[in-house]
């Protein structure tokens, strides 16, 4: 019996047939990459490679994923923080401030100068003083960072769409796709910026995140840095 | 003589920030991987587009990469994720797109007429098959991985895998038949075939 086959209901071809296949297949000669595809992703890598800028344009994004982790793991209060039913990634104070840690070294330090929150249920992101609300909008991060959305850290870009479905953001594109940890367990941060520029709705989720099961960790409202 | 560098070691040296450590992993497996795209999607734009998604992925979150598999078996996922991904965009597209001709091997004065009608017949073969067929068989009998191997890059069960490439093979040996009985007309079949039934789902 082949496997999960029914009889009558497949194709029963004899093993030799089968065979004959399967050498076919393996005797194709495994193309060569063409010059051109192999000198445009080298292109395409060395633009990644190249970007001082794009690190930079991505700072306040990973900023925007810390100020909502350390908010969540210092217990202010002041996030709408929801949780699907309890998981192995649910978020404790420990959890998340080892998320932090796992962060990249450069968040570190803007974690430090995080102010406090400046509204209910929102938390001012700035650099400087601590307790400073900005004043000015935020220099469009939205436009800067166009390719953020494809990081998609490890979800297949179909995979994020659901997710970002599945969190109330049908197409919607994350500013932010970055990949933390909780505990051992990974986890996913999520930003979506206002049209305005002015602030972000930062969502933590499960890698799990699917339609129908979201896996919402956490999430908080931050205004972007001014300047 | 210099001490080849291990794949996860120049991952690593990648996220400390060598830039050249990705430049030797896309050198090493661009190859290995443009096939997998290739015969995946049966499309030469669409395989460069999905390869190139693919390693910019591959540059953005290789940090994540945890060596839990090998990094050969990490990088198909992602390529073969990119191409799954890629065909679920275009299935609406009615037809299905023949190999081009510059994806096959260099012309050879020695190369037979017919030895390249046939590669020609297998490629039109395996690109009518239903994407996660050809998948999981571009994977295992082309490209040679095992059955495990290749569940890991698809992120799906063994049995699942081995459901497919079954189901593949079987619509293969139908499409193919002819090669293994030259003299046969098209209704003809090989012998011990009995009628296709439509596909339903796999049991992993």
């Amino acid at each position: 019996m082949t496997p999960e086959s029914e009889p009558g209901t497949e194709y029963l071809p004899d093993e030799a047939a089968l065979a004959h296949v399967s050498a076919l297949l393996a005797g194709l000669p495994r193309p060569a990459i063409p010059a051109g595809v192999a000198a445009r992703i080298a292109e395409a890598i060395a633009s990644e490679a190249a970007a001082p800028p794009a690190r930079q344009r991505r700072r306040p994004y990973l900023a925007l994923a810390a100020a909502a982790l350390v908010i969540l793991a210092g217990g202010i209060g002041l996030t709408n923080l929801h949780r699907t039913a309890p998981t192995s990634t649910a978020a404790s104070a420990a959890d998340l401030a080892s998320v932090a840690n796992a962060l990249e070294p450069d968040l570190h330090r803007l974690q430090t100068s995080i102010p406090a929150p400046v509204a209910d249920n929102t938390t001012s992101l700035g650099y400087g003083a601590a307790g400073s609300a900005p004043s000015t909008p935020a220099p469009s991060p939205v436009n800067s960072a166009p390719n953020a959305a494809q990081a998609t850290a490890g979800m297949t870009p179909a995979e994020l769409a659901d997710c970002i479905a599945a969190v109330g953001r049908s197409g919607q594109t994350a500013s932010l796709v970055e990949s933390v940890k909780l505990g051992s367990d990974p986890a996913i941060a999520l930003a979506f910026i206002s049209q305005d520029g002015t602030s972000a709705d930062v969502l933590i989720v499960a890698p799990t995140c699917r339609p129908g099961s979201p896996q919402l960790l956490g999430r908080t409202t931050v205004l972007l840095p001014t300047g | 003589m210099t001490e080849q560098i291990g794949d996860a070691q120049l991952l690593a040296d990648h996220v400390a920030g060598d830039p050249s450590a990705l430049a030797e992993l896309v050198r090493r497996h661009q190859d290995r991987l443009w096939s997998v795209a290739l015969r995946t999607l049966g499309d030469s734009e669409e395989a460069a587009d999905a390869l190139q998604d693919a390693w910019i992925s591959v540059f953005r979150n290789a940090s994540s990469f945890r060596g839990e598999s090998a990094v050969t078996t990490w990088l198909h996922r992602i390529v073969v994720n990119a191409c799954l991904d890629r065909a679920r965009r275009r299935s609406v597209r009615p037809t299905v797109p023949l190999p081009d001709e510059p994806d096959l091997q260099p012309m050879d004065p020695s190369d037979r007429q017919d030895e390249r009608l046939v590669q020609l017949e297998i490629e039109r073969a395996l690109a009518a098959l239903p994407m996660d067929q050809r998948a999981a068989v571009v994977l295992v009998d082309v490209e040679g991985w095992s059955v495990e191997d290749a569940a890991a890059m698809l992120g799906v069960p063994v049995g699942t895998v081995k459901s497919r490439c079954h189901r593949a093979r079987a619509k293969l040996a139908t499409q193919l038949a002819h090669l293994r009985n030259p003299s046969a007309s098209d209704d003809v079949r090989t012998p011990g075939m009995v009628e296709a039934a439509p596909d339903r789902e796999e049991v992993p």
